[in-house]
């Protein structure tokens, strides 16, 4: 009687967690089937402009992946994320133009940079609770980007050139085409994804998770609250910082206002919240959602400058916190939630 | 007799002008079971907060297996062994029910598969295997009630603090608690717990410590309280007459 009762406690055990792997390596699945598909995609899309759009849209979902494991995962919502992408972008770019260190080097070495900024400001601002640290964000993003703007070795205002070289994986430069450029993106972007499906299923998502869910009770079960957050900031801050450097190359023209500016910040945060904040598709659905949508409208609509891609990514995201305030990617899970909940 | 597993030296609390906590002392054994009574306001949950380590005693000490604690946060002292629930409960909501308990096991088991596996053995012993998917925010609240024991557990705790955890509940559900904190009991857990109803707190408990207005008017088997004259006065005298 007693091992019957054993077995089928552990039974039970077994089963779910037979599933809950069986749940995740389906994940993996359908990431692969994804990513070959997308690297088949530079074979049917050759016109300049749509790769462009195809481009900067995995950009955006690497650097929203990576937005979602501080501001999804563990609840600090940042919307100061340029600051990270101004160091990647000008920390590769200087290192390279002044130091001569290539820029593989020179983007993990702004990545680290990044990363220990995001914990020398975490130190003093995960102090602050909720919007507050929000609004410091904002705040000290600004901030930099006013430094920046001001600073002569930076070249100041005008920003910074690349110096032309020859197409080489070396020194990541391209003149000629721009699909080299989609491969180390989509690298970039498989790697975000893989790096939050770890966590997903590792020691510190649970923490992030509790955090962000509730902060005392989960410190009440031994959670270190600020050590979190410390983590997921500089994991954050270190794709972000990436991204930055990726830009940089691939545009090889940056000034303080397109890489450190308050519009960065936004197009950073923005996929994960319209896609689902908190889960681990929701930053790609967001991503291949609004990029290709906002660049549309800038080109028909009108210049960089007068914002109508802004107008419709601002539509969007009231129109889905209205309709979904989970985000989109709890379409897929509809099915699933009518048959758990009760009458 | 061996050194107590928790010792609360004289501990005050003031919240402004008010007294929630005046020189109040109390030793647990271990593995002892104690119930904490006392009229709405009378200093129950900042007593509690106080040995979690949530709040701060103006003054007083806690010492956990003999080691003074009183200056840790309730993370390190969950480390230690101290677990608890809340009065009003807190679920993560966003997560799955059995997710929200291998928060707990994460506590004793760094590999996140050991963690789930425990979370499970826990989950079926609070009786909830059946909503292990379910997102806990769609628990029914003695549901909830269940799965904030179930994480407070998963910590392996030597003392849990359960804040009234039979609130709430119809009858029915108060004996499947009642039977739930028996079987806690047997796994040689030391707890003290807040119940506003005697006749739960009664059969369970080895002592019976009586709060009043920020001090302990009472200690002692559920007998002696019962027929204590002050105790009469400021608690029982209350419900007798409602
Ligand atoms: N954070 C606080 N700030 C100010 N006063 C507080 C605070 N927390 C509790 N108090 C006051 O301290 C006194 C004791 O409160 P406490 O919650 O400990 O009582 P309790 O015995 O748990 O009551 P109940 O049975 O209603 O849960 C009350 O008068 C309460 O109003
Ligand atoms: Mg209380």
């Amino acid at each position: 009687m007693d091992r019957a009762l054993q077995a089928s406690r552990s039974s039970f055990a077994e089963r779910h967690i037979a599933e809950a792997s069986a749940r995740r390596r389906r994940q993996l699945v359908a990431v692969a089937l994804f990513a070959l598909v997308a690297a088949c995609l530079p074979l049917f899309v050759t016109d300049v402009y749509t790769l462009n759009v195809v481009i900067l849209t995995l950009m955006y979902l690497a650097l929203s992946t990576g937005w979602n494991i501080l501001g999804g995962y563990c609840g600090q919502i940042s919307l100061g994320h340029a600051i990270y992408f101004g160091i990647g972008a000008y920390g590769t770019v200087l290192l390279y133009m002044m130091a001569g260190v290539v820029p593989w080097i020179g983007l993990l070495v702004s990545a680290a940079l990044a990363a220990g900024l995001a914990l020398a400001l975490g130190y003093f601002c995960f102090r602050l609770a909720g919007h507050y640290y929000t609004i410091a964000t904002i705040v000290i993003a600004e901030a930099a980007l006013l430094l920046v703007l001001n600073w002569d070795w930076t070249g100041a205002a005008l920003g910074l050139q690349l110096p032309f070289g020859p197409d080489s994986w070396a020194t990541l430069q391209f003149g000629r085409t721009k699909v080299p450029y989609f491969y180390f993106v989509l690298a970039l972007s498989l790697l975000a994804w893989l790096t939050a499906w770890i966590i997903e299923g590792a020691r510190w998502g649970y923490w992030w998770r509790a955090v962000k869910d509730d902060a005392e009770a989960a410190g009440s079960l031994g959670v270190n609250i600020f050590y979190s957050k410390m983590g997921a900031s500089a994991i954050s801050a270190f794709f972000t910082a990436v991204g930055g450097a990726f830009y940089a190359l691939f545009t090889s023209y940056i000034d303080p206002n397109s890489v450190f500016g308050f519009r960065i910040s936004l197009l950073i945060a923005l996929p994960a919240v319209l896609g689902g904040i908190g889960t681990l598709w929701g930053p790609a659905i967001g991503a291949v959602l609004l990029i290709p949508l906002g660049e549309v409208t800038r080109s028909y609509i009108g210049g960089s400058g007068s914002g109508a891609d802004l107008v419709t990514y601002g539509a969007l995201v009231v129109m889905v916190s209205l309709l979904r305030p989970e985000g989109l990617v709890s379409l897929l899970h509809l099915r699933k939630r009518t048959r758990g909940a009760r009458p | 007799m061996s050194e107590p597993l928790l010792q609360v030296r004289s501990i005050f609390r003031n919240f402004g002008a008010l007294r929630a906590n005046d020189d109040v002392s109390l030793d647990v054994q271990v593995g002892e079971i104690v119930g904490l009574i006392g009229p709405n306001g009378a200093g129950k949950s900042t007593f509690f907060n106080i040995i979690a380590g949530a709040l701060a005693p103006t003054r007083g000490q806690i010492l956990f297996e003999g080691r003074d604690v009183t200056a840790l946060v309730p993370a390190n002292r969950c480390r230690l062994g101290i677990a608890r629930t809340f009065q009003v409960v807190r679920s993560f909501d966003s997560m799955s029910v059995i997710d929200n308990i291998v928060v707990g096991s994460l506590l004793r088991n760094h590999d996140a598969r050991t963690a789930r596996h425990m979370a499970c053995e826990v989950l079926e012993f609070v009786e909830l295997e059946a909503r292990a998917d379910t997102p806990a925010g769609d628990l029914t609240s003695p549901e909830k009630r269940r799965l904030e024991l179930a994480r407070a557990l998963a910590t392996r705790p030597k003392l849990l603090l359960l804040d009234e955890v039979m609130a709430g509940l119809t009858p029915t559900e108060a004996l499947r608690g009642i039977a739930l904190v028996k079987r806690i009991r047997e796994t040689g857990v030391a707890i003290i717990m807040v119940e506003h109803v005697m006749e739960i707190v009664m059969p369970l408990v080895d002592r019976i410590v009586v709060l009043d207005l920020g001090k302990i008017i009472a200690s002692g088997s559920a007998a002696e309280i019962t027929t204590d004259p002050l105790v009469v006065a400021a608690y029982l005298g209350d419900s007798i007459r409602a």
